[in-house]
């Protein structure tokens, strides 16, 4: 654990903790459709994905800005990195409001 | 059941005359004229047309319409429109038939001008006839070449047709002209069902065809091209008209069915079966010919069986004629054998000596020979459902019927019989119907049951009657049938036996005895509630029950979970300041803050979105929103990065 918190950048970090908030986010919603069912449907399937996908944008991003994955990414500039990422966001959640109904 | 039973009666009443009628000319039955006579007399007297069919209809069936000369000329003077060929056309020809001093107003100088009129050979045919009518002078050559010119361009059946009518007034040698065009027009007719021939049209072209061929033809005395079978077929398609309604049509009808009857070239042969069925006393089939208006043949002639699809053929295939009835002929089948079933059999008739008679041979008909059905050796017994014991054995004779026997729920009751054919004690019959009736005395229920035989035969013998066959059997487990046949109702049933086939000719319906039947208690019951006019009763009524809502959890667990959902969000915001979160780079560039300012409108429209907006318009909006977020994205993401690398 102290591994993690001395070595890894301010940055990382950051999005670490939004990945975290991201995924209790999807849990409690994930729980509340165990205990009262899935009605409306839509509406919890438009929930659940948006957190899923943020959570998948968000570790794509996390990658892509990584100082240790500088090789693999090399053509890919931080600042393109995040503007994929608001780019996926922006689609994401239109359909996601489309489907909540 | 019911229904099945009365169907199928009923069809064994109809179908010997369904059968006779098959593949011979049918003539003009008494009753058919007395009804096309009455159709012209009582027709409303509306225009010339009404008042020429009526009168020239009558006068071929040889009657004279019931009004007065005068009656009918004031009518012609007051209906005729002086301006219509054709209603002048059909004014002075009712005129010139009833042979009166009728004035009617016609322009003879407009009639000239109708006269060198070739558009339709119809048109052209009214007005010639008009001026024969009228005695107007008419120009033989002009018209010949007129009618030549507009049977070139004249297409329907009708005015093709006409054209012999024209032809008959201009005489000969100018008629010669047109006869080649009877083969012609018969060519164009429409064959139906390789048996009836029409021109297009319906009936009127084709009596006027015929009318119009034969009188010509007669007129030149020249045979007219026609084959035989053509003219019995266009015999037969007349035939099928006999029920027409209308003045025109029962005038067309009567006209050609005279020209068929009286010409001197063909004379189709009409046969009516007398006798459709021949029960067992019968011996002799009647068949009766005429011509096709049914009067006498012209030609004494003879009439032969030619063949027959029975075991064995007449005696003598020729047929006896009755000379005091002038149209009967019979045929004895009197020493042969005539096993009740369907037969078919071929007529030929041979003129004395050479005539014009047509359609002799061939005629083909069918006949329905009946026998008498016997019940013999019929009996009951109740017994227990097992079998394991046995009442004793009722021996049934008809027409008696025999005491009352009793069955309960535990028992079956078997009637057993055989049906022997009347006429020969030895064969064994199957029927139709051979239904077991069981009604209920006091409320009427009927209860219908086949009884079945025993060894039911599969094939039918040359006759169209079944081969071996065996007894018949009915047998009722009254406790098996107790809820759907009965309905548990107790009580006492009426036991009917009903024998029924089209090939008997004594149908039986044998009240054979009472049965009392009795259920268990605590399901029988003694009455059945009237059911029988319920489906005429109002039905109950239908509540519309609308989609139930699904069960929604309590609203404290919702508000609970959406408070948890809400939650993490500060956890992110307490974490991110314990990073050191800071905004202190935060550029103030005016591109940024467009950048800013544009992704937050683009968050406010997903939530209007969300409340009222459609996509339609958010996607308009986003049209619009989107390439400038983009470019002032890709702007400040630039200052970024040189400030970054900086």
């Amino acid at each position: 654990k102290n591994m993690y918190v001395n070595s890894t950048p301010k940055k990382l970090k950051i999005i670490d903790s939004y990945m975290a908030y991201i995924l209790f986010t999807g849990v409690f919603q994930f729980a509340y459709a165990c205990i009262v069912g899935t009605f409306p449907f839509n509406s919890f399937l438009a929930g659940f994905i948006s957190t899923v996908a943020s959570f998948v944008l968000a570790s794509s991003l996390r990658m892509q800005v990584n100082p240790l994955n500088r090789d693999e990414f090399k053509d890919i500039s931080p600042e393109r990195a995040f503007a994929d990422f608001i780019f996926g966001h922006l689609i994401l959640h239109l359909v996601v409001m489309n489907y909540i109904g | 059941m019911k229904m099945t039973v009365k169907f199928v009666t009923v069809l064994a009443l109809i179908l010997p005359f369904i059968f006779a009628l098959a593949s011979s000319l049918q003539a003009l039955t008494a009753a058919d004229r007395l009804r096309l006579v009455n159709v012209l007399q009582s027709a409303t007297l509306s225009d010339p047309a009404a008042v020429y069919y009526s009168v020239h209809g009558l006068k071929e069936l040889g009657e004279t319409h019931k009004s007065s000369t005068d009656e009918l000329c004031s009518i012609l003077r007051t209906t005729m429109k002086p301006d219509n060929i054709q209603s002048i056309f059909h004014a002075t020809s009712a005129v010139q038939l009833l042979k009166s001093e009728c004035t009617l107003d016609v322009d003879k100088a407009w009639l000239k001008e109708q006269l060198k009129n070739g558009e339709s050979v119809t048109a052209l045919y009214h007005a010639v006839a008009t001026a024969t009518n009228v005695g107007l002078e008419i120009n033989k050559e002009e018209i010949t070449k007129i009618l030549e010119a507009a049977m070139l361009k004249e297409e329907t059946s009708l005015g093709q047709s006409h054209s012999f009518h024209i032809a008959m007034l201009l005489g000969t040698p100018h008629a010669l002209k047109f006869i080649s065009f009877i083969e012609d027009v018969a060519a164009q007719a429409d064959e139906v069902d390789g048996t009836y021939l029409h021109l297009e049209g319906g009936l009127a072209p084709t009596a006027t065809f015929i009318v119009g061929a034969y009188r010509l033809s007669e007129m030149v005395k020249r045979a007219p091209k026609l084959a035989d079978d053509k003219v019995m077929k266009f015999a037969s398609y007349l035939a099928t008209r006999y029920n027409v309604q209308s003045v025109k049509n029962v005038d067309h009808l009567v006209w050609s069915l005279n020209v068929l009857s009286n010409n001197e070239y063909h004379s189709p042969v009409a046969v009516r079966l007398l006798t459709p069925t021949l029960t067992s006393t019968d011996e002799r089939l009647y068949v009766e010919i005429s011509d096709i208006s049914g009067n006498k043949l012209k030609h004494s002639c003879a009439v032969a069986l030619k063949s027959w699809s029975g075991a064995e053929m007449p005696k003598s295939s020729e047929f006896h004629y009755h000379t005091e009835s002038s149209n009967k002929y019979s045929l004895s089948f009197a020493h042969t054998k005539l096993i009740h079933g369907f037969y078919t059999g071929v007529l030929a008739i041979t003129p004395k000596k050479t005539s014009n008679l047509i359609g002799l041979k061939g005629i083909e008909f069918t006949v329905k020979v009946t026998t008498e059905v016997e019940i013999d050796g019929a009996q009951i017994v109740v017994a227990d459902s097992d079998l394991s014991s046995r009442g004793r054995n009722v021996a049934l004779t008809y027409p008696q019927r025999s005491a009352m026997l009793n069955a309960d729920y535990t028992q079956r009751v078997v009637l057993t019989f055989n049906l022997i054919n009347s006429r020969n004690r030895q064969e064994q019959l199957e029927v139709h119907q051979a239904f077991v009736r069981l009604s209920h005395r006091t409320t009427g229920r009927d209860i219908y049951f086949v009884a079945q035989q025993d060894t039911p035969s599969t094939t039918n013998n040359e006759n169209g009657a079944p081969s071996t066959t065996g007894g018949y059997k009915f047998d009722l487990d009254v406790g098996q049938s107790a809820k759907d046949s009965f309905g548990y109702l107790n009580g006492i049933y009426r036991v009917e036996l009903l024998i029924g086939d089209g090939l008997i000719s004594n149908p039986i319906s044998w009240h054979v005895l009472d049965l009392q039947l009795r259920f268990p208690s605590d399901l029988a019951v003694d009455e059945v509630p009237d059911s029988t006019g319920d489906q005429f009763k109002p039905r109950p009524a239908i509540e519309h029950t609308f989609h139930e809502p699904e069960p929604r959890p309590p609203v404290v667990v919702s508000n609970a979970f959406t408070v948890l959902v809400v939650l993490p969000l500060f956890v992110l915001l307490a974490l991110w300041g314990r990073l050191g979160v800071n905004l202190t780079n935060f550029s103030f560039h005016p591109v940024s803050l467009v950048f800013y300012v544009c992704l937050a409108s683009i968050m406010a429209l997903y939530s209007l979105f969300w409340f009222q907006l459609d996509m339609f318009t958010t996607l308009g909006y986003l049209a619009v929103l989107g390439p400038l977020t983009f470019v002032t994205g890709v702007k400040h993401l630039g200052y970024v990065a040189k400030y970054r690398q900086s």
